[in-house]
C-alpha cells in the first residue's frame, strides 16, 4: 500500500474500499494524482502530468515532413486569402480588383440588419444548427455505446459501414428521395402512420415538422462519422476498470455511467467545440434543395437567403460580409467553449 | 533493412503521395472537354486565344476571291455548351465538323472553339469565373442570363454593335430585326447597344392547356373553352376517376409560384380574370407599368384557386413541388390536365416514354367572364450575342451570319438542310428528314440557330400551311412535313398563336419589363418575392385567408414595391413608344 488513505465514498470514488479509483468528474477535476495500490506504478505515468516533451527536431524531422505539404496548402489557400476580407468593405468588381474597387465601410452589414426579415432568419439559423448539434452529438454517442456491446465483430463492422454509407450521399439526390418518402399520399412515413390512425403529416410543408424532418434527416446522414470516433474513443477504455468495477459490484448501468461515458468526454469535449464553429451554418445544401414557399418563415437560413440575394447581381461582396460576419461568431463561439472547457473540466484541446 | 530507414522511406512514400494528389486537386481542370471531343486537341483556356492572328489585318479588306471567301482565313473564337442532344457522326466534334469545315472552305471563316461545356449551368459558372477572374473574352459567344450579360457590359468588356450592326449587316439581317423594335431592348444602354438578341418568338402570343384524349373521350367532354367548362371537365376527372386523381397538374416551388410562366403552371386562371399576371409588369389603363401581383384581379384568381383547392383539383403538396417534380402526376397518371407550351407532350417524357399511350390534344387558355379569347406574350428573352471588345472582324461575322440564318432561302446552300447527309438526304431529288443517322447540325452552327430571326413566326406559317393540307414548298416546310404525323397536335397547338394573332377580338396581355434590375430592385426584390410567394401559397392552402392578400399589398408597397415601380417606369418611359 502507498499509505494513500481512500476518502469517503462521496460519490468521486468509485467505492470505498481501498484500491477505489476517483470516477466521473473527479477524474478532471484534478484528482489526477490519486493512484490505485492495484495497479502496477508503471501505469503510474498515465495518471501524473507528464512533462514537457524537448523539441528534438534530429527525432522527429520525418513527421515534420509529413505535415509539411498540408501546411503549405493551408496557408496558401486558407490564411494568405484571408486578406481578402477587405471585399466585404468595398463594392467589389471583379475588373477593377481589389485595390480599386470603391470602399463603402459598413454598407453591407447595414443592410444585412436591416433587412425585413433578418431576425426570422437568423433565428431560424440558430435554432436548426443548435438542434443538428445537440442531436448530432447525441445519437452518435448513443448508438456508439449501443455498438460497443455487441460481441459479434462482424455484425458490429457490417453496421459501422452501413451506418457511414448515407454520408456520400449528395443533398440533391436525398431530397428527391425524401420527396416521395414523406409524401402525403404516397409516402412511406404517411402509410406507416396511416396503419395507426394518424392523419397524414406534411412534413415538408408545415413549418414545425419541416425543420424536424431538417434536423431528422440531417442526423441520419452525418450520424455515422461521429459514431466511428466515439467507438474508436471507446475501444481505448481499458478493460480492467471494467473489471475492477464489476468486482466493486457496478451493473452495467452504473458501467456505463461511471466508466465509458467519462472515458468519451474528451473527444466530446472537442467535437463540441469544433461544431460551435458550425453554429450559423444551418445546411445550405439540404435546405435549398427541399425548402419551399410554405416553410419559408420556418425555414429560411442566412446562406438560402445569400444565394437568392446573388441571383439578382453578383454579389461578391455582400457574400463575403455575411461570410465574414458568420466567421467572426463562430470564432467567439468556439473560444468561449473553450475556455469554459478548460476552466470547468479543465480540460485542454492545445 | 533497419527500422529506422524503413520508417523514413515509408514517410516519405507517405509525403509524396500527398503532394502528388494535392498537385493532383490543381490540374488544369480549365479545359471541359465533353467525352466527344477525343481527337481535337483543345487550346488551353489557362492563356485564352485572342484574335491575335488575326489583328495580322487591322482592318478586315473586302473578301479577295469572288467568291467572297476571305484569304487568309480569319479567325473568330467562340465558347459553347455542347449538351447531351447534340449528335455527331463520321467521328466528327463540336470543333471539328462538316459545318465548320463549309465555314472555312466556303467564306474562309475559321471558328475556333476555346472550351466546350456540357449543360447551360456549367456554362453559366464558366461565363461568370471569366467575369470574376477578369479574364479578355472569346470574340463570340452567347449569353442567356441576364445578370451575366449585365456584369460584362458594367465591365466594359463588351462591343458596341449599333454602329458596325448599320454598316455590315445585310438586308435580309436589317429587315428581320425591323419587325420587332423591343427586341432590342435586354441588351440597349442609353444610345449604345452591347450584343445582338435572338428571339424566342416571345412577342408572339401564346397559351395552351393540354387534356387527356382519351379521358375527354371517356366522359364525353369536348375541350373546354370557358373557365366554367374547365372546372366542369376538371370535377368530372376527379370525381370519375381512380382514388387520388387530380384535376389539374401544378408545380407551386418555384420563382413564379401558382404563376410560373413554364409549365405546370395555373397561369391562366389569373389571365382569366384581369390583365394582370403575377410575376410581370403589364400595363395599367393609365399606360404606366404597373406589378401584376398587386392587383385586384390576382385576389380573384386566387380565390378561385383556393376553391380548387378544398375541392380537391390539386395536388395537395404542389406546394412543395418544383414543375417537374409536378409532372409525376402525368406519368403517373393521376393528371390529366396540364397548362405547358406546344412541345409539352414531346418533353417532358408524356407520349415517347414507353408503356404510356396516352395522346394529348391542346386547347386554347379557358376564356374569363368577357368570353374573349388570351394570350400571353413575354418580352423577347432569347440569349445574346455578345462581341468581345477587341474583336475586329464584326464584318466577317456578318457576313457568315446572313448565310446561315435565312436557311430554306432559295438562294441558300442551306436550302434543305445545313448538310447533305447529315440533317437530310436526297432520295429522288427531294430531300428527306427522317433517316437512320440524321444528325442535327443546326447545333453545331457559331450561332446555334435553334431560333429564327424576327419575327419568329416562320415556324408557324410554315406548320399551319402544312396542316391545310398545302403541299411544301421549301426546306422548313419539308422538315415540318416529314414530322407532321408524329407531332400533329403539337404543330395544332403552336398554330392557336396565329389564331389569336389574327383574332381582334382576343385579349392580348403583354409582360413590358425587359431591363436590367434596377436599384431598388437589387436592394428588396428578395424580400418581396419571398413575401408574395409565401403569401400566395398559404393564401391557397387555406393557412391564411383570402383578405391576407391586402395585408400583403400594403407591405409590398411600403417595403420597396412602390419605389421599384416608380424605377420601372422610369426605364419604361427611355424605351420610348
Amino acid at each position: 500500500m502507498n499509505g494513500i488513505k481512500p476518502k469517503e465514498n462521496n460519490g468521486i470514488y468509485s467505492s470505498s474500499l481501498p484500491g477505489a479509483q476517483p470516477v466521473g468528474w473527479a477524474l478532471f477535476k484534478g484528482e489526477r494524482d490519486v493512484v490505485s495500490p492495484t495497479i502496477p506504478s508503471t501505469a503510474k505515468k498515465a495518471w501524473v502530468k507528464q512533462d514537457k516533451i524537448k523539441f528534438n527536431l534530429k527525432r522527429t524531422w520525418p513527421l515534420h515532413m509529413l505535415v509539411l505539404p498540408s501546411l503549405i496548402f493551408i496557408i496558401i489557400f486558407s490564411y494568405i486569402p484571408m486578406a481578402g476580407i477587405v471585399i466585404a468593405f468595398q463594392d467589389y468588381k471583379p475588373y477593377l480588383g481589389v485595390f480599386n474597387s470603391q470602399w463603402v465601410g459598413w454598407e453591407h452589414f447595414k443592410y444585412l440588419f436591416t433587412y425585413p426579415d433578418v431576425k426570422q432568419v437568423i433565428w431560424n439559423t440558430l435554432l436548426i444548427a443548435s438542434l443538428k448539434i445537440i442531436a448530432g452529438q447525441a445519437v452518435p454517442i448513443i448508438i456508439a455505446l449501443l455498438l460497443n456491446e455487441f460481441r459479434l465483430m462482424f455484425y458490429k463492422r457490417v453496421v459501422q459501414t452501413l451506418i457511414y454509407l448515407p454520408h456520400f450521399l449528395s443533398w440533391v439526390i436525398l431530397a428527391g428521395i425524401l420527396q416521395d418518402i414523406l409524401s402525403i399520399k404516397y409516402g412511406l412515413v404517411n402509410s406507416l402512420l396511416g396503419v395507426f390512425g394518424i392523419d397524414p403529416i406534411y412534413f415538408l410543408g408545415d413549418g414545425t415538422w419541416f425543420r424536424f424532418t431538417i434536423i431528422v434527416s440531417d442526423v441520419w446522414k452525418e450520424f455515422g462519422f461521429s459514431t466511428i470516433i466515439y467507438l474508436a474513443a471507446l475501444t481505448g477504455v481499458n478493460p480492467t476498470l471494467y473489471e475492477a468495477s464489476a468486482i466493486d459490484g457496478a451493473n452495467r448501468w452504473q458501467q456505463t455511467l461511471h466508466i465509458t461515458i467519462p472515458a468519451i468526454i474528451p473527444i466530446t469535449i472537442v467535437v463540441a467545440t469544433l461544431s460551435m464553429g458550425n453554429i450559423l451554418n444551418g445546411g445550405f445544401d439540404q435546405i435549398f434543395n427541399l425548402y419551399n414557399p410554405l416553410v419559408y418563415q420556418a425555414g429560411d437560413i442566412i446562406d438560402t437567403f445569400v444565394y437568392r440575394m446573388g441571383i439578382l447581381n453578383a454579389q461578391f461582396s455582400f457574400s463575403t460580409a455575411v461570410g465574414l460576419f458568420k466567421s467572426v461568431v463562430s470564432f467567439v463561439l468556439i473560444s468561449l467553449t473553450y475556455l469554459f472547457a478548460f476552466k470547468y473540466a479543465n480540460y485542454r484541446i492545445f | 533493412m533497419k527500422p529506422q530507414g524503413r520508417r523514413i522511406i515509408a514517410l516519405w512514400i507517405v509525403m509524396l503521395m500527398t503532394v502528388v494528389t494535392v498537385l493532383g486537386g490543381c490540374s488544369n481542370s480549365a479545359n471541359n472537354n465533353p467525352a466527344e471531343s477525343g481527337n481535337a486537341p483543345n487550346t488551353d483556356a489557362e492563356t485564352p486565344v485572342t484574335t491575335n492572328d488575326s489583328l495580322a489585318d487591322e482592318t478586315t479588306s473586302e473578301p479577295v476571291n469572288s467568291d467572297s471567301k476571305y484569304d487568309p482565313p480569319v479567325t473568330i473564337t467562340t465558347v459553347t455548351a455542347v449538351g447531351e442532344d447534340v449528335k455527331f457522326k463520321n467521328g466528327e466534334t463540336y470543333d471539328n465538323n462538316v459545318h465548320l469545315q463549309w465555314a472555312k472552305d466556303k467564306l474562309g471563316i475559321d471558328i475556333k472553339y476555346l472550351w466546350a461545356v456540357k449543360t447551360v449551368d456549367d456554362y453559366t459558372n464558366k461565363l461568370n469565373l471569366m467575369y470574376a477572374s477578369n479574364e479578355s473574352l472569346p470574340d463570340v459567344m452567347f449569353v442567356g442570363d441576364d445578370l451575366v450579360l449585365n456584369n460584362f457590359i458594367e465591365a466594359g468588356k463588351l462591343m458596341d454593335i449599333k454602329e458596325p450592326f448599320e454598316k455590315y449587316a445585310s438586308q435580309r439581317v436589317k429587315d428581320a430585326y425591323a419587325t420587332d423594335p423591343t427586341i432590342w431592348s435586354k441588351v440597349t444602354r442609353g444610345d449604345k447597344v452591347f450584343g445582338l438578341p435572338f428571339t424566342t418568338a416571345g412577342n408572339i402570343p401564346g397559351g395552351i392547356v393540354w387534356y387527356r384524349q382519351d379521358w375527354l373521350d371517356n366522359y364525353d367532354l369536348k375541350v373546354p373553352e370557358t373557365l366554367g367548362e374547365f372546372e366542369h371537365v376538371m370535377d368530372t376527372f376527379v370525381k370519375n376517376g381512380p382514388k387520388g386523381t387530380i384535376g389539374m397538374t401544378l408545380g407551386m416551388n418555384n420563382a413564379g409560384g401558382p404563376a410560373s410562366d413554364w409549365i405546370s403552371t395555373a397561369i391562366f386562371v389569373f389571365a382569366a380574370y384581369g390583365n394582370h399576371i403575377p410575376n410581370q409588369w403589364n400595363k395599367a389603363e393609365d399606360g404606366t407599368l404597373v406589378y401584376g401581383s398587386i392587383q385586384p384581379s390576382v385576389k380573384q384568381a386566387l380565390g378561385k384557386l383556393v376553391e380548387w383547392f378544398q375541392k380537391g383539383y390539386l395536388d395537395p403538396e404542389s406546394g412543395s413541388m418544383d414543375e417537374i417534380k409536378a409532372l409525376d402526376s402525368i406519368s403517373q397518371e393521376k393528371s390529366g390536365i396540364i397548362a405547358g407550351p406546344d412541345w409539352t407532350p414531346g418533353w417532358p417524357a408524356f407520349e415517347s416514354v414507353p408503356g404510356f399511350s396516352a395522346k394529348f390534344v391542346s386547347g386554347f387558355y379557358p376564356t374569363g367572364a368577357d368570353g374573349r379569347k388570351i394570350g400571353l406574350t413575354s418580352p423577347s428573352t432569347g440569349p445574346q450575342l455578345v462581341f468581345s471588345k477587341d474583336f475586329k472582324h464584326f464584318d466577317v461575322f456578318m457576313k457568315y451570319f446572313d448565310q446561315v440564318i435565312a436557311p430554306y432561302a432559295d438562294d441558300s446552300d442551306f436550302k434543305f438542310g445545313f448538310a447533305e447527309g447529315y440533317d437530310y438526304i436526297m432520295e429522288d431529288g427531294k430531300p428527306v428528314y427522317v433517316y437512320d443517322g440524321r444528325v442535327d447540325v443546326q447545333k453545331y452552327l457559331l450561332t446555334n440557330n435553334t431560333r429564327f430571326l424576327p419575327p419568329g413566326n416562320q415556324q408557324l406559317l410554315s406548320r399551319q400551311k402544312l396542316l391545310e393540307g398545302k403541299a411544301p414548298e421549301d426546306g422548313l416546310d419539308f422538315k415540318n412535313a416529314a414530322r407532321l404525323d408524329e407531332l400533329k397536335n403539337q404543330y395544332i397547338a403552336s398554330v392557336q398563336s396565329l389564331t389569336l394573332m389574327n383574332d381582334s377580338n382576343a385579349r392580348i396581355i403583354k409582360s413590358e419589363f425587359a431591363g436590367a434590375p434596377t436599384k431598388t430592385m437589387i436592394a428588396r426584390w428578395d424580400f418581396l418575392k419571398k413575401m408574395e410567394l409565401d403569401t400566395f401559397t398559404r393564401i391557397i392552402y387555406g393557412q391564411l385567408p383570402l383578405d391576407a392578400f391586402d395585408k400583403f399589398v400594403s407591405d409590398w408597397k411600403a417595403n420597396g414595391g412602390d419605389a421599384v415601380t416608380k424605377e420601372v417606369n422610369e426605364w419604361y418611359q427611355t424605351q420610348g413608344e
